[in-house]
């Protein structure tokens, strides 16, 4: 198809292309965040992310257990629901704890069986999350995690990637939709996705050092590029 | 994800406007492509890991089947108590009669009794209750009628890449080596990204 930005068929692709490399951008490098809470239910420790309805589910990145409190004397005292640290958010009104919670392995879980005392989370496989201790009335965890964006829909969408990475988009569009063309069309286009992929590599190394200072428990994949045929 | 919501993104990269243009594809070929791809990634890593607490435990009962698209099973409790993993010449090792054991509290379970489907249990429970087991599953079917399937966004995105990869290998005159090569190698980005936070499958 000819580049036509008048001709709806090359917009519509065109933000096909867009779309799908915002995707892949925010998987290779979990640049895009969000925090939302999980009512959990007393006695269910394991949770299907992605049939609960977060659709834009990739990894998460920090976990906390948010525990309503009765008395806010005792929020107050340090240590909560076997956690590592209470973070409150204003202590002089405090109606909750929020415990920060490590993460545990279903091998870890096995192991430590009825012996764990502190509430770890895990997550196997691309959606289960669990939890190594029944939770209690009221808790929720307050989780954060990697998420895939939005899809850009009409001409004044903007992408949820960092406005320093929208130069990239432009050139996995233009290559995805070169590439569709083969021949020499195919060879320009795969520069651009070359490109795009370094740039995703040097975004997901700059999310790494950010991810590790601030604790969380996932960090971008480490791209091998010269792995790619 | 629907899969269904990528149609017209991929009828557009196989040069076509509408279902009716492909040739020589379908789409019921596009998407056995995209199941295949599918289910390869199923098995390579653990992408689609899945809890049941629903199978009874019936007293003196020892053997119990699993789901049809059970993989290898990950964790195991009977009533709520983690069971240890176990494999059949441990349990030879340790019991010659552990087939025949008398009924007990379930202390392991043993997964390669018989083929795929079928986990034991050591000893026989007393009680009634319920096996609880994480397993490493199949992912289902992906067709034309049936094109959700509870996965990561970027994941559909890889499975219409591996689909136009097939597509263009398909001799004939709408095949494009070079264009299957790169469709391929940008896959194969999404399959770094899914081994680093997902980890490896059984098969």
């Amino acid at each position: 198809m000819e580049a036509d930005p008048s001709n709806l068929a090359w917009q519509a692709a065109a933000t096909s292309a867009i779309n799908e490399g915002q995707r892949l951008f925010a998987f290779l490098t979990l640049t895009l965040e969000a925090t939302r809470p999980l009512d959990l239910t007393p006695g269910i420790t394991f949770y299907h992310m992605l049939d609960l309805g977060w659709d834009d589910w990739i990894v998460p990145l920090r976990v906390r257990l948010v525990t309503p409190q009765s008395d806010s004397t005792d929020a107050a005292l340090p240590g909560g629901v076997g956690g590592d640290a209470v973070v409150p958010d204003q202590p002089a009104v405090i109606d909750t704890l929020k415990t920060k919670l490590r993460p545990t392995t279903l091998n870890q879980m096995a192991a430590e069986d009825a012996a764990a005392e502190n509430m770890r989370y895990g997550v196997a496989g691309w959606d289960l999350f669990f939890l190594n201790l029944q939770p209690t009335a009221g808790q929720q965890a307050l989780i954060t995690y990697a998420r895939s964006p939005v899809d850009l829909v009409g001409d004044n969408a903007v992408p949820e990637i960092h406005d320093a990475d929208h130069e990239c988009l432009i050139d996995y569009g233009e290559g995805r939709l070169r590439m569709n063309q083969g021949g020499q069309e195919m060879t320009t286009g795969s520069a651009l996705i070359k490109g795009f992929l370094e740039d995703a590599k040097e975004r997901g190394e700059q999310v790494r050092v950010r991810s590790l200072a601030q604790g969380y428990d996932h960090q971008p994949a480490e791209l091998d590029l010269d792995q790619l045929t | 994800m629907n899969f269904a919501t990528l149609t017209p993104w991929m009828l557009e990269c196989l040069n076509c406007s509408n279902v009716s243009e492909l040739n020589p594809w379908t789409i019921g070929e596009l998407y056995n492509y995209a199941e295949e791809a599918l289910h390869d990634i199923g098995g390579r890593f653990l992408l689609l890991v899945t809890f049941d607490g629903t199978i009874l435990l019936v007293s003196g009962q020892s053997t119990y089947e699993l789901d049809g698209l059970h993989i290898a099973t990950i964790y195991a409790a009977a009533s709520g108590s983690t069971l240890r993993p176990s494999t059949v010449a441990e349990m030879e090792a340790l019991d010659p009669g552990w087939e025949e054991a008398a009924i007990g509290t379930p202390q392991r379970w043993v997964g390669n009794i018989s083929g795929l489907h079928y986990i034991a249990i050591y000893p026989p429970p007393q009680y009634a209750g319920y096996l609880q087991i994480v397993m490493h599953k199949h992912p289902p079917d992906l067709t034309p009628a049936a094109p959700s399937v509870a996965m990561p966004a970027a994941v559909g995105d890889y499975l219409l890449l591996r689909t136009l990869e097939r597509a263009r290998q398909r001799e004939g005159e709408m095949q494009m080596p070079d264009v299957a090569q790169a469709l391929g190698g940008l896959a194969d980005a999404y399959e770094q990204a899914m081994r680093a936070y997902y980890g490896k499958g059984a098969l």
